[in-house]
């Protein structure tokens, strides 16, 4: 495996970031205004992500039954991973346990940020499609779906980001690709708007205890880069869409 | 779909209040865990039945000897078998983590086990909490798998932690039989005739679950700095339905985390994560000691019966 | 040789007991009765029996369906049926320990008939008439051994289920029996008799744990 450097003594990483860099990222919302209420295309580095939401709608328009809740509304979140989307092409089942793990913690971590009062009673449905992936699922999934429930005109208390940190030796790297998220052990988190707080942690794999504050405070500092990315780009839009209007 | 779990809003509102005043309906303390009780089966090596206050979780590993896998010629076969029978409560339905529901079901039960057996199954397999490399006996040939079947039994809230136990206390536990190589044919004694030997347990990873409560508005929660949000260890079934959020981190011995989760639900400061992560590995030490403690106490039952039959044997020649 | 029982230890379904005997042991439950779980589960005149039985080891196969057709013909003549019309009863079997290879299924079908049947009564389900099962086996010299281990039952020729009915603390009617191996009728006859006579022994036993527990649960009255 040593044939790839990924940290030099120079502290150039594999794809010629330093370590607190982020991969470019780039997004767009409104990018299926006939498919959807509201949708959005996320890129970070090679990992490329659209993301449609339908909704709010009623409840029995959904594709399953679901049961109506009087004080908020029924979030499905489902998430296509093709096998054209990594180099691999392996055939995965249908009901992929680690899909529907990470559906469930993306849905979770919505519920608390949706203004859930205003949308009881109703169906919002959201489709995930990676295009390509190159590291990070959850972190670009988060972010896709942010921007499309935005894009929806879904009130949210505040963007939530997220972003992957890994651990090389000692140091912290920030946003790792998949040849890094490999190798590494890494954690992803999610953060709510500008704050310290923390909406999702995901881990799963070894970490020594005493590193995990430094991955955190690095991953937070990215994440709030990244709200302002998003931030700029949803202004933009915004913006552009009342200069038409006038 | 299985029943519902209701709570009526006056008891949601006594829980939460007396959450308030650092009062737990058991008489707990916020940061106390329920009593652990781990107890070995007496009747064969590797079935272990752990009670966490009433959440009784089962555990029975067995071992045979199969194929490895194309892909894996060197390595054994480790298998978790996580399914949740409505035995331990009929919130939860027969089969459901398994087939028949769509990826972004809503069923929430089904969610629950789809999370509960993912944890589980990353806390122990994929921290390689068991060496797989040591089941190999002929290389792409031969090699053990071990598979380690959880019995739910009773639910009262946190069956992760009841089942990590569990099964790093019956995997601890198990004997495989003794087996001799010669080429490509395996010779496999029996227990009579030779002592089966344990697993080659790398670490022991324990998971400690922490739940989360809003004294605030959620808005306070998303915007404010108070900061103030109840954190409690070990909840049970009527908290853990209550709870607005959890986190569960799977900590080991050797200060390492093996898995951590918070998918999302209340909104928590690094800071106060930080502090849950060092309480759990403080808990985790003391889970450890005791694993051991009682595997300690069953080896020397087991030892003094061994004995007896020796001599007896030793008496009767 | 006898049998080891705890009922009522799940809180979370209306009646549960294990029950241990010549190394087999299993836990069952039961729940109900139920608002139907599948639309097309729901039969309009009696209840709906959701039987499942989970091995120790490994996930269920065709020899625990086997088990729960087995077991299902039992409960169906013992369970008062009618009277939960358009309801389901959830019926989990979970074994610990099968105590036989796995060739065999006597042991378990007899420890689960009889868990079943106090978890019944721990759940106050509704029945027709009180049941016990038992089982034996004929060995090479055309001996019956009642409840057999594990190696006995290898070196067995045929081997024996019987359930019975039970009438005023004395076996009456045979509801349910089972047999496998080469044997003739007269062997079968005499093998139904020894049975009765095993359950006509436990019977005392039996009553004694049942209402124990129910000492227990009317401890406050």
């Amino acid at each position: 495996m040593s044939r790839f450097e990924l940290y030099s003594p120079e502290g150039i990483r594999i794809d010629g970031r330093r370590w607190n860099e982020l991969r470019q990222f780039h997004c767009q919302t409104n990018t299926h205004p006939n498919a959807s209420d509201g949708s959005s295309y996320v890129r970070q580095g090679n990992s490329e992500v659209i993301c449609l939401v339908k909704g709010p709608m009623d409840t029995t328009y959904g594709s399953s039954s679901t049961k109506q809740l009087p004080d908020s509304p029924v979030l499905s979140i489902s998430i296509n991973h093709p096998a054209f989307a990594t180099m691999e092409r392996k055939k995965r089942p249908r009901n992929d346990k680690r899909l529907t793990e990470l559906s469930i913690i993306l849905k979770r971590c919505f519920l608390k940020t949706i203004v859930l009062h205003n949308f009881a009673r109703s169906l919002i449905e959201v489709t995930v499609t990676v295009l390509s992936f190159d590291g990070g699922l959850l972190a670009t999934c988060c972010n896709a779906i942010t921007l499309a429930l935005i894009d929806a005109g879904i009130s949210l208390y505040d963007y939530v980001s997220a972003v992957t940190v890994g651990l090389y030796d000692q140091t912290a790297l920030l946003d790792l690709n998949s040849l890094e998220e490999i190798d590494l052990s890494f954690i992803t988190i999610g953060v709510v708007g500008d704050s310290d707080k923390l909406n999702l942690i995901l881990c799963e794999d070894r970490l020594p205890l005493d590193k995990l504050e430094r991955l955190i405070s690095l991953g937070i500092e990215g994440c709030h880069r990244l709200k302002g990315l998003m931030n700029d780009t949803v202004r933009q839009v915004g913006a552009d869409l009342l200069s038409k209007k006038q | 779909m299985g029943l519902d779990y209701d709570i009526s809003t006056n008891e949601q509102n006594f829980v939460l209040e007396a959450l308030k005043q650092d009062v737990r309906l058991d008489g707990r303390k916020l940061n106390e865990m329920r009593e652990v009780n781990i107890k070995i089966l007496p009747s064969e090596y590797g079935h272990v039945e752990v009670s966490l206050g009433r959440t009784r979780v089962g555990c029975k590993v067995s071992s045979e000897i199969v194929k490895p896998y194309e892909d894996r010629p060197f390595e054994g076969i480790f298998m978790i078998n996580s399914e949740i029978s409505p035995m331990c409560s009929p919130f939860f339905e027969v089969g459901a983590g398994g087939s028949g529901y769509g990826v972004g079901s809503n069923s929430s039960q089904a969610n629950e086990e789809v999370l509960i057996s993912r944890m589980i199954e990353k806390a122990v397999r994929r921290s390689n909490a068991l060496d797989v490399e040591s089941l190999c006996i002929v290389a792409g040939k031969k090699c053990w798998a071990i598979r380690a079947d959880l019995q739910f039994l009773n639910y009262d809230g946190n069956f992760v932690d009841a089942s990590c136990i569990a099964v790093m206390s019956a995997l601890l536990h198990f004997r495989k039989p003794d087996i001799e190589v010669a080429g490509e044919d395996v010779v496999v004694y029996d227990t009579n005739q030779r002592e089966p030997v344990p697993l080659s347990i790398l670490h022991i990873p324990i998971s400690i679950t922490f739940n989360y409560f809003n004294p605030n508005g959620s808005e306070e929660n998303i915007k404010g700095d108070l900061n103030n949000e109840l954190i409690l260890v070990d909840a049970d079934l009527l908290e853990e339905r209550l709870s607005l959020g959890s986190m569960t981190i799977t900590l080991n011995k050797n200060q390492e985390i093996c898995q951590m989760m918070k998918s999302g639900g209340l909104n928590i400061d690094a800071s106060l994560i930080m502090n849950c992560c060092s309480y759990a590995s403080k808990l985790v030490d003391e889970l450890t000691e005791k694993i051991h403690n009682v595997l300690k106490q069953d080896a020397a039952v087991r030892t003094n019966k061994t004995e007896e039959k020796e001599l007896r044997v030793f008496n009767e020649r | 040789m006898s049998f080891q029982t705890e009922i009522g230890l799940l809180d979370q379904v209306d009646g549960s007991s294990t029950f241990e005997f010549a190394t087999t042991k299993v836990i069952t439950s039961v729940a109900g009765p139920l608002e139907i779980t599948r639309m097309k589960n729901e039969k309009p005149t009696e209840a709906f029996l959701d039987i499942s039985i989970k091995p120790a080891t490994d996930v269920s196969s065709t020899r625990e369906s086997f088990l729960v057709t087995k077991l299902a013909k039992v409960l169906q003549k013992t369970i008062d049926m009618d009277k939960y019309a358009r309801r389901e009863i959830q019926i989990m079997v979970q074994l610990l320990s099968p105590g036989e290879s796995e060739e065999y299924t006597v042991k378990e079908l007899t420890a689960i008939v009889n868990s079943v049947y106090l978890s019944l009564l721990n759940g106050g389900i509704s029945l027709r008439t009180s049941f016990w099962a038992t089982c034996c086996v004929i060995d090479g010299n055309g001996e019956i051994l009642m409840r057999p281990t594990n190696k006995q039952l290898r070196q067995s020729v045929s081997h024996h289920i019987a359930v019975f009915s039970i009438k005023d603390g004395k076996s009456d009617a045979l509801i349910f029996s089972d047999s496998k191996g080469s044997f003739s009728e007269n062997e079968l006859l005499k093998v139904l008799d020894r049975c009765c006579d095993d359950i006509d022994s436990f019977n005392s036993k039996v009553k004694k744990v049942v209402l124990d527990r129910v000492k227990r649960d009317y401890i406050w009255s």
